[in-house]
């Protein structure tokens, strides 16, 4: 039996992966600017619509191979890269309002591409490239009243699936969210097919009490019967509750759950998708801001994430504490949130500045809060070093490497995260302030090197994420780089000995733990290139399985019920240290 | 909620975006930590807001109630704005209030803002159903009236009307009449003496369609700019060859946003930003054909390159004028490169900007280029349509670890070279842009007034570049230090205005340099000043009064306007400075201006209606005439009856 899967998907690729394969990463594309081979890769590109009309002016990016590069389509639609060299070259065409296509993958908008094996001095330059145009999504937000907000930000979100749990998305690669103007109306467009749900934000002035017909009365009573006293008597303070316009889902719902989806078709204009906007009653988180020493901080940077949405609320600095370290949150809903954030603190004898973190949990309900005491906290400090366990120690190069550790499961990571750090002369590395958490080690920078290991207390901690407590010391991390690197070569056959270019390939390890746990043993979808060939390097040597597939959602390699069901059908790989490994596949068979 | 859907973007170019946008908006959200202390106030306001022509109740308005000036109130207090919604009704209340002078306005919607990094306006413009307004106005964007409040006093029906704003629409379109989807349309506008002001912007959508709502009625142009961010490929590489790795990798809180050229198009040793996605870049990408490279320039509409040949839209309050459509051309496009040179040598990392020089109007900070010279001090623009144009090098900063005491010239913030160069269908090549030095403002900051000074920083001084159009070239700051030292720069040479801030209830009096008058007045700065005196007081001069009003007319429908009597200062007129001032008047006739610097000045009454161009140079020519001159000594409280004047002016 052939691992064939079979899959109708509306996913996405989340961004991080996207970012990995799309035009936006340009800066990468563009590392090697000279191409000086005698190759050329060209085509033409057409819209699809029903009479296949050149489309002009679209952006063409190729990348790979021994040249990368970036041009623009001509009035025909056509494109051509010339002078490059041998290599395998993937393209991906662009264009506003349209779907981002990569040259030879079977779903719209959704990459990898097939890769193109170029010899040297060949010319492929009839490649034809359809690019879908992009689903659009228009509707008003109002009020409950029927009053049209403006300035609201509206964001079309897919649907996805993961674990049999509903989760929205951003389309990668356009832009998230649209602002509705003066008459209430939004427009989102360049969508690829799929389910989306629709959500608005904002579109009032703020915050402020809305009044209740108590008040009203109260008021019409005492301006029939104006005085001093009266007033007096009557106004005197009470609570004055206040809201905000909150996160509202089409057609009104605040609950992620009530959200109703709408399902376009390819192209597909849908207008009406109205939006009628909810207040929720608001409050604030006051408090103080205490640094390590117990002294009002306010150089700290802090902001909030509400963990009851999952998303961030406030980016750092968007807390601010004044001389006494008092500090007062903007109006918020209830639920759970979580303080987080770094403050520099230069007051160690030598000079030398340190890290010190706060991440405080608070539960807000539907009254002011107060008393609430941010503290700061010094952090870990995480030491180690690195050794070679290569064949060609000269070839290692100690300084663009860089150690980072990456956390897992907070939702604050980029203000979280340590800055990476540089390995000095003596193969030695320190991160002196790390904030508390769960974390992985990374190590970047490795050119014709990878990272083996990286062992703590007996585990490995690219592998797997360790906690790191507040104070704490660890000190003995042996970081193994080598420089044989694993491969797995081969073709894929189909029925009749062809080479089937139309499949893709994915390796994952055969323990289910480091599925979810270890990315790096992860090949992710690798699409085959035009003559059916496919290359993986720098796995981690380990016992992995092999799978074709005809395509596959990457939300899906995170799904542990799916990767097991593939397994039924996937080929097993023992990889050693440094093992090149050929493996050819012919469908059908095993 | 804004907040929630800036979320951290993978792009570093986006999110350094994102970050700075939101730290303007978050400051504009805190609350004031101070709460409400002592007894609460005893006065009450029920009130309603609608629209202006219907008298229809508007739903969902955030009413402010805010002292009219510090210390308006009669205990002095801080106490926080107070807010409300108003109900579906319209209606609205607010309690517990302090006896005193209020301002009351009301809000929809929000401020949009373009995360385009061209034409960011700080929280942006506003985007809303109505044009803000508030208590006392009279017709869109007119002055305020201020509400007297007694204690105890129930102001049982304050109407707010509102105006509908007005709007354009219209298409982008290419040559080919195909639309430009998600590019960048502004709106200027143009006042009755034709001076341009930045308005609001948008993207068009798919359609190629743009809708600019929430416009002030007048006159505007719409304009699509197209500015090039060009980088030296190599840069480009060296900045995919840095170590990126974990998103750890950008330090915390990092704002800086270095334009990296997330998209770009490479063009012989250059990369030319571009991209398919709106909020990267604002330029269109250029296309090949043969040998020859066509670009698209700033174009207004319907089809001209400079404003000066622009077709201006006028609207009205609610008004939608549909259909301009604006179509741009592409023009073969050459190289102009050069070297930056001071007397060491060629000067690496040096910004250059590629302005357009036909432009008399204002128009010319649009800038058709930007980049910064590779190592060995030279730079080259790849994509240039014919044309004239000005080069202008410069640095805003020194040079991170340099002081501006010495040093090289070109490390030294201020420092700058300009070159005019005419570009036709060849090359040009060569040119050599020579690094001067910049010119500084020094002197003093004096306080007329016993008490506690507000120096040390608590006092801030910005030299704005003017005409502040569009992308305005180094903003410089400069606080008053303890000892009451005042230091600008060094600065490009070039034309400038001083605007200050500082602590209540300390304000501004005047700002002199020997014998020039530099109050609220731009001014050529082209070499060093020594001698700059930036006076404040504490008792600042005030002019109230009241209007004599014919019977049969309601006084509230007049306006009172204020402005320096010199004539060379009313090119430099701006709303919203002390020197040039408008407020509404009270149902009793009673005006009030609180806080006035000392100096010549015309005050007129006049009909609110026909002060609809304040503060246009036609505006004023016509008020001279008519209204009553008065010289405002220093802490004086000077107080005058106007008759009503009418200004009768060519339309």
């Amino acid at each position: 039996m052939s691992a064939r899967v079979w899959l109708i998907a509306t996913c996405v690729l989340s961004s991080l992966t996207m970012l990995g394969a799309a035009p936006q990463s340009g800066t990468r594309d563009l590392a090697p600017l000279s191409p000086t081979g005698s190759g050329a890769i060209g085509g033409v590109v057409t819209s699809d619509a029903s009479d296949r009309p050149p489309v002009r002016r679209a952006l063409v990016t190729l990348s790979g191979g021994g040249a990368s590069g970036r041009t623009v389509t001509d009035d025909a639609g056509r494109f051509v890269f010339d002078r490059l060299p041998a290599g395998r070259y993937t393209v991906t065409v662009a264009k506003a309002a349209f779907v981002t296509t990569y040259y030879g993958s079977p779903r719209v908008g959704r990459g990898p591409g097939t890769p193109i094996p170029l010899a040297d001095g060949q010319r492929v330059t009839t490649l034809a490239v359809t690019l879908a145009r992009g689903a659009a999504i228009e509707g008003a937000l109002r009020d409950g009243t029927g009053t049209a907000l403006s300035s609201g930000q509206v964001r079309a979100q897919q649907v996805v699936v993961v674990n049999g749990e509903r989760t929205f998305v951003d389309v990668p690669g356009i832009l998230p969210w649209a602002t509705t103007d003066d008459r209430g109306v939004y427009r989102n467009y360049g969508l690829p097919p799929g389910e989306y749900v629709v959500s608005a934000t904002g579109g009032g002035a703020g915050v402020a009490h809305v009044i209740t017909q108590e008040e009203l009365d109260d008021a019409n009573r005492l301006a029939r019967s104006p005085g001093t006293a009266a007033a007096r008597s009557t106004s005197a303070p009470r609570p004055q509750p206040e809201f905000a316009r909150v996160l509202t889902f089409h057609p009104g719902a605040t609950a992620p759950s009530q959200a109703q989806a709408i399902t376009l078709r390819a192209g597909e204009e849908r207008t009406g998708v109205d939006i009628v906007s909810q207040l929720a009653r608001v409050s604030r988180i006051s408090g103080v801001v205490l640094g390590e020493n117990g002294k009002p901080e306010r150089a700290g940077l802090i902001g909030i994430v509400n963990l009851t949405t999952g998303a961030l609320y406030l980016s750092p600095g968007g807390v601010r504490a004044d001389a006494e370290g008092r500090f007062a949150t903007t109006p918020m809903p209830a639920g759970r949130y979580q303080f987080f954030g770094r403050v520099r603190a230069s007051d160690a004898p030598d000079g030398s500045a340190r890290d010190f973190w706060l991440n405080t949990d608070v539960e807000l309900g539907e009254q002011d809060m107060s008393g609430v005491v941010l503290q700061f906290q010094p952090g870990a400090a995480v030491a180690g070093r690195i050794t070679l366990d290569g064949v060609n120690a000269r070839s290692f190069v100690r300084d663009r490497i860089r150690v980072a550790l990456t956390p897992v499961d907070s939702i604050a990571n980029d203000a979280m995260s340590p800055a990476p750090v540089s390995i000095d002369a003596d193969g030695t590395f320190a991160l002196p302030s790390v904030a508390p958490g769960r974390y992985r080690i990374a190590v970047t920078g490795l050119g014709a090197w990878a990272a083996e290991s990286a062992s703590h207390g007996g585990r490995n901690w690219l592998d797997e994420a360790i906690e790191i407590k507040a104070g704490e010391t660890v000190g003995d991390v042996v970081v193994t780089l080598t420089d044989r690197l694993t491969e797995i070569t081969g073709t894929l056959f189909d029925q009749l000995g062809r080479p089937a270019p139309e499949y893709a390939v994915v390796v994952y390890p055969v323990d289910p733990a480091l599925r979810t746990s270890a990315p790096r043993r992860s090949s992710g979808l690798v699409r085959l290139g035009t003559d059916g060939s496919y290359s993986i390097i720098g796995l981690p040597s380990g016992d992995y399985l092999l799978a074709a597939v005809t395509d596959l959602d990457p939300t899906q390699l995170a799904d542990p019920a799916f990767l097991d069901a593939m397994s039924a059908a996937a080929i097993r790989i023992t990889l050693s240290d440094g093992e090149r490994k050929r493996q050819d596949i012919r469908l059908g068979t095993r | 909620m804004l907040m929630r859907v800036l979320r951290p973007c993978r792009s570093p170019y986006r999110r350094a975006v994102y970050v700075c946008a939101l730290s303007a908006v978050a400051a504009f959200l805190l609350p004031p930590v101070a709460a409400r202390q002592g007894q609460p106030g005893t006065a009450l306001v029920i009130g309603r807001v609608l629209e202006a022509d219907s008298d229809r109740p508007i739903a969902g308005v955030i009413v402010t109630l805010a002292p009219a000036a510090p210390g308006a109130t009669t205990n002095g207090r801080t106490a926080p704005p107070l807010r409300a919604m108003t109900d579906a009704r319209g209606r609205f209340i607010l309690r517990d209030i302090d006896a005193g002078r209020y301002q009351l306005t009301a809000a929809v919607g929000g401020n949009g803002f373009s995360p385009s990094g061209f034409l960011v306006t700080g929280s942006g413009y506003q985007i809303g159903a109505y044009l803000n307004g508030g208590y006392g106005q009279r017709r869109p964007g007119g002055p305020l009236a201020p509400l007297e409040i007694a204690d105890g006093q129930v102001v049982a029906d304050a109407a707010i009307h509102l105006w509908k704003g007005a709007a354009i629409e219209g298409t982008v379109v290419d040559e080919a009449g195909e639309p430009f989807v998600g590019v960048f349309v502004a709106a200027v506008r143009r006042s009755s003496d034709g001076r341009l002001s930045t308005g609001p912007s948008t993207h068009t959508d798919d359609r190629g369609w743009y809708r600019l709502g929430t416009l002030l009625p007048g006159e505007y142009l719409v304009v699509v700019p197209q500015k090039q961010n060009v980088f030296p490929a190599a840069a480009v590489t060296s900045i995919a060859l840095a170590p990126r790795g974990s998103p750890g990798a950008r330090p915390f809180g990092d704002t800086t946003s270095q334009a990296q050229p997330s998209n770009g198009l490479r063009v012989g040793s250059m990369v030319v930003s571009a991209g398919t996605s709106p909020d990267t870049t604002n330029m269109i990408p250029p296309h090949v054909a043969g040998d020859i490279v066509r670009v698209y320039r700033t174009t207004f509409y319907p089809s001209a390159t400079v404003a000066r040949r622009a077709t201006p839209i006028r609207v009205g309050a609610g008004e939608t004028h549909r259909g301009a459509d604006v179509s741009l051309e592409p023009q073969a496009a050459v190289a102009v490169s050069g070297t930056v040179v001071d007397a060491l040598g060629p000067v690496p990392n040096f910004g250059v900007h590629l302005m357009p020089a036909d432009a008399d109007d204002g128009s010319s900070v649009l800038e058709a280029a930007t980049t910064a010279t590779d190592a060995r001090g030279a730079f080259v623009f790849p994509l240039v349509p014919a044309g004239s144009y000005t080069l202008r090098a410069e640095r805003n900063l020194p040079v991170p670890g340099m002081t501006n005491t010495g040093g090289r010239t070109s490390d030294l913030g201020g420092s700058f070279a300009m070159q005019s160069v005419a570009v036709g269908s060849t090359p040009v090549t060569d040119v050599a842009l020579v690094i001067r030095p910049g010119v500084h403002v020094r002197g003093r900051a004096e306080f007329e007034g016993a008490g506690d000074q507000p120096v040390g920083g608590r006092t801030t001084l910005t030299l704005m570049p003017t005409p502040p159009v569009y992308r305005s070239f180094g903003l410089h700051g400069s606080v008053v230090d303890s000892q009451g030292g005042v230091m600008f720069g060094p600065v490009v040479p070039g034309r400038y205005l001083i605007t200050i801030n500082t602590a209540p209830p300390w304000t501004l009096a005047s700002v002199v340099a020997g014998d020039r008058d530099l109050t609220d007045r731009a001014f050529d700065l082209d070499e060093n000043i020594d001698d700059l005196v930036v006076t404040f007081t504490n008792t600042p001069s005030t002019i109230s009064g009241s209007v004599r009003v014919p019977a049969g007319t309601a006084a509230d429908a007049m306006s009172v306007c204020l402005f320096p009597s010199d004539r060379t200062r009313w090119r430099d007129a701006s709303a919203g400075t002390r020197s040039f001032q408008v407020t509404g008047v009270s149902a009793s006739g009673a005006f009030s201006f609180s806080t006035v610097m000392p100096g010549s000045y015309v005050v007129a009454a006049v009909s609110d209606d026909s002060a609809a161009d304040w503060p246009d140079v036609s505006l004023l020519t016509a008020l001279a005439g008519a209204g009553q001159s008065v010289v405002v000594a220093p802490r004086q409280s000077l107080n005058v009856t106007l008759e009503p004047v009418t200004v009768r002016r060519a339309p």
